[in-house]
């Protein structure tokens, strides 16, 4: 096991035999599906589930292929097998999502089998990255590396992979199923806006137990997920789970796409209600069958890889002396990095938004680049962020000043993390057949207006989220300021919603007034971020501001005549 | 589709009652789960089978189960997976031991999913000629959860051996 | 134009070829894919199956420019997407549907913003606009 060890992927779970089997066989699954597809034996709509289970969408302009980086973490081959798609299969570019997953734009049907093949010789799938099933679990960028973190959750992220990838049971549910999972008191994971959402830390004997949050989400009916358990033991993690899920297959809504989400049935049963039954179902249950031993447990944490933190005493002021000589590296480390739990480390965050940029895209030049960086300076590991950017977990403190020369080199250095630059946008009317508007255009110019980095800085945390339409992939409910696009007879308007939040404060966004035509749309913005500049007391933080005082205080502004 | 088990045809020793049909006195009749009680009226021990909806909770069937050889549930769409939940509860719940056949539209992709969650016989009134279902049936060989068919576990986590 | 003058209106999704489908296309395809004025011209769309590629019914075949496409009276584009649909090449195509054509536009260009962007390509990228590779093949 040791000698194993040492080639173990740092922070995800290594694949076996086993698992590439089924990995080739899921393949070659999937290819006999198009081919009865191709040759008519299947119909479209009898098609589209299968191969929505494989992450296909029909876009507007071509197929779109939705890779899954399970909670997040990928390794350096995978990065390059993903540039190597991007330039063999695509137009050299691929997009991050919030889903911390990666998507390609303009597929072809019959390519895609041959693309499933090549991502299974790097141990990667797009298995359950659509479809009314289980989708890709989420976890905390920062998992395993943060300081603050309690517990690793990446392993019981592992188990969840493993335990709903073909699930029998739960491959057709209503709607499709989100779950995320945090190991620090600091939700960065967005738990309660989650189908299930549960936070892990240390309990009894060292092992875990789990609040467990239901019935969240954003989507057409923003609601905050209420707690169904609290220390739920280790052992009954997947029974529990079962348990929610079997509830809700057999009673979520079928006859409204719109109502078929589990917090559409928590709501309409009641917390209450609905806990009865999951109990209930929980109580029936053998077991014994599905009991997480510790030991199931540790067998999977074998095959993490463990990064060596291994770093010069001096480390930590070597950086402060670097920090020092350079403000406009001093600034990047105020903006785009976070503790970590070793003193000689720091987790460095990409930023994957130029400023004008499209955000979470990347070119096949950078995949390569990044990749390159991760063997360099964090040991391969490549983490995506819900915020569409890309983390390279554990950076020695007195080599981060070299990373962050490369990263400006290749454009990927733009100081403006959590800043008004750090701008969420689905894809939107570009290329999604379901948005209602673009979502990327009023990226580009916000963040173009905002770019200066002193502004960013002096304007301070702020969260703009974007979507093009009412399925919120853009997670505009949880925005400090959410733009939400709706199409009024064909033509592009802008909803405004403020107050929104993801974290431990979470809070539903809430409309400020009648939509915006997109001419209009980033000039009220700007006239919102003025008004707060304004009304700001002291180092108050937009949300801090606008809970102050409410919405009215910034009515005026964003309706104000032009 | 004739009638399908661990991906072979077999014979159907079941008579189906539909509608308002009168229920034959003797032989092995499946009958619908509103004329379940006409069903359990008949004379001495012939073998009875319900067909159920994807809306039944199947808890109902509890007091009838010792009597029924067969319950068949009803893939309505082939995206409605209620039927899978019904399945996997009849096994698990209510110790059901019979034949519990899938019945209305359920995808051939969709098999080795009903056989995990205890169905083990198929009547589909979909197009697709035998061999789609056997490929089916035998393209995947590994699980990654526990079932009611209790496979094999093969070394980490719940990975089964299906077959 | 002024939206009051719109008549917003579902017509039902009708596919000959293929008697069994009609649930199946009737729920594959959008509804705002059936909006359109009484009066008023459109063309026909889908997207290719085997690439997914946004294409425009010519008169012979199908083409990536909707420049080339043939254009229908709104009276008559109803009966033309069922004699598409019914044709052997809608086999190879997905979602076959209307696209209402601005009447005050230079060129054949949609009324909607989707359609725009469906037929000129992504707005964030005007070197992917659609330049023509083949016919349905």
């Amino acid at each position: 096991m040791s000698t194993d060890t040492a080639t173990l992927p740092v922070g995800r779970y290594a694949y076996d035999q086993v698992d590439r089997t089924f990995l080739s066989q899921r393949v070659a699954q999937f290819r006999e599906q198009v081919n009865r597809r191709i040759a008519g034996d299947l119909s479209e709509d009898e098609f589209k589930p299968l191969r929505l289970m494989n992450g296909l969408y029909l876009q507007l302009h071509a197929y779109m292929l939705r890779v899954a980086v399970p909670y997040g973490m990928m390794g350096s081959d995978q990065m390059r097998a993903l540039a190597h798609i991007a330039r063999t299969y695509d137009r050299d570019y691929g997009h991050f999502t919030t889903r911390q997953n990666v998507q390609f734009n303009w597929i072809r049907l019959e390519d895609t089998p041959d693309i499933l093949e090549h991502l299974a010789r790097v141990n990667m799938h797009a298995i359950q990255t659509s479809g009314n099933c289980i989708r890709n679990v989420t976890c905390d960028e920062f998992a395993g590396a943060a300081a603050d973190e309690l517990l690793d959750p990446r392993i019981h992220a592992e188990i969840l992979r493993q335990w709903s990838t073909l699930h029998p049971e739960f491959s057709f549910l209503p709607r499709k199923f989100k779950i995320a999972i945090s190991g620090s008191p600091h939700d960065r994971v967005a738990a309660r806006f989650h189908d299930i959402g549960l936070v892990a830390r240390p309990g009894p004997q060292g092992r875990p137990v789990f609040d467990v949050f239901v019935g969240g989400g954003l989507g057409r009916t923003p609601i905050i997920g209420v707690q169904l358990r609290d220390n739920l033991p280790e052992e009954d993690l997947l029974a529990y789970l079962e348990a929610i899920v079997r509830v809700y297959n057999a009673y979520g809504r079928r006859d409204n796409m719109y109502k078929a989400r589990i917090k559409i049935l928590v709501q309409a049963l009641g917390v209450e209600q609905f806990r009865e039954k999951v109990d209930a179902e929980f109580a029936l249950m053998n077991r014994a069958d599905y009991r997480l031993d510790p030991a199931i447990v540790d067998g999977i944490r074998a095959r993490f890889g463990i990064p060596d933190l291994v770093a010069p005493a001096d480390a930590a002021q070597n950086l402060a002396a670097d920090r020092r000589a350079d403000p406009a590296f001093d600034r990047w480390v105020r903006t785009n990095t976070h503790p970590h739990r070793n003193d000689g480390f720091i987790c460095a965050v990409v930023s994957v938004k130029p400023d004008g940029g499209i955000p979470g895209d990347v070119t096949a030049d950078q995949m390569d680049l990044i990749a390159d960086l991760a063997d360099g300076w964090s040991f391969g590991e490549i983490r995506v962020t819900h915020m569409q950017n890309v983390v390279l977990g554990h950076v020695r403190k007195d080599r981060l000043r070299d990373l962050w020369h490369r990263l400006v080199a290749a454009g990927l250095g733009t100081p403006n993390i959590g800043l008004v630059g750090d701008i969420i946008a689905c894809p939107g009317l570009d290329y999604c057949a379901l948005a209602n508007a673009r979502s990327i255009p009023i990226a580009q110019k916000l963040s173009a207006r905002f770019a200066d980095p002193e502004l960013q800085e002096r304007i301070g945390r702020l969260n703009i989220n974007i979507s093009g339409c009412i399925n919120a992939c853009g997670h505009h409910h949880a925005g400090h300021i959410g733009i939400l696009g709706v199409d009024k007879r064909g033509e592009e308007f802008f909803q405004l919603t403020l107050g929104g939040s993801a974290g431990n404060d979470v809070a539903i966004g809430q409309i400020i007034g009648p939509a915006l035509p997109e001419d209009e749309t980033v000039d009220a913005i700007a006239r919102l971020i003025d008004t707060y500049l304004v009304l700001r007391q002291g180092d108050e933080q937009f949300i801090d501001t606008y809970r102050r005082l409410g919405a009215a205080s910034f009515k005026d502004a964003v309706y104000a005549p032009a | 589709m004739p009638l399908l088990e661990n991906g072979h045809i077999v014979d159907d020793a079941w008579v189906t009652v539909t509608g308002d049909d009168p229920i034959p006195a003797t032989g092995a009749v499946i009958v619908p789960f509103a004329r379940l009680e006409e069903g359990l009226a008949r004379a001495g021990d012939t073998p009875l089978g319900v067909t159920i909806g994807p809306d039944v909770d199947v808890a109902l069937l509890r007091p009838a189960l010792p009597r029924l050889g067969l319950v068949a549930v009803t893939f309505t769409s082939f995206r409605d997976g209620r039927a899978f939940t019904q399945a996997r509860a009849l096994r698990e719940h209510l110790s059901f031991t019979g034949e519990i056949r899938a019945t209305g539209k359920p995808l051939p992709d969709q098999y080795e999913f009903m056989l995990r969650c205890g169905i083990t016989t198929v009547q589909t009134e979909r197009p697709e000629a035998v061999s789609v279902w056997q490929q089916a049936h035998e393209i995947i060989s590994v699980a990654y959860q526990p079932s009611i068919l209790h496979e094999r576990a093969q070394g980490l986590g719940f990975r089964r051996f299906v077959s | 134009m002024g939206a009051s003058l719109h008549v917003w209106r579902l017509f039902v999704p009708v596919t000959a070829y293929y008697a069994c489908c009609l649930e199946r296309i009737g729920s594959q395809v959008d509804v705002r894919n059936n909006r359109r004025d009484t009066t008023g011209a459109s063309v026909i769309t889908a997207n290719r199956l085997l690439d997914g590629r946004t294409v425009w019914l010519t008169q012979q075949g199908w083409s990536e420019q909707i420049a080339h496409a043939r254009i229908f009276d709104n009276a008559d584009v109803e009966d033309a997407i069922k004699q598409a649909k019914a044709t052997p090449d809608a086999r190879k195509l997905v979602g076959i549907y209307g696209v209402q054509l601005d009447p005050s536009a230079a060129g054949i260009s949609p009324l909607t913003m989707r359609e725009r962007i469906r037929a000129f390509g992504p707005s964030v990228h005007p070197d992917f606009a659609p330049v023509e590779i083949s016919h349905v093949h």
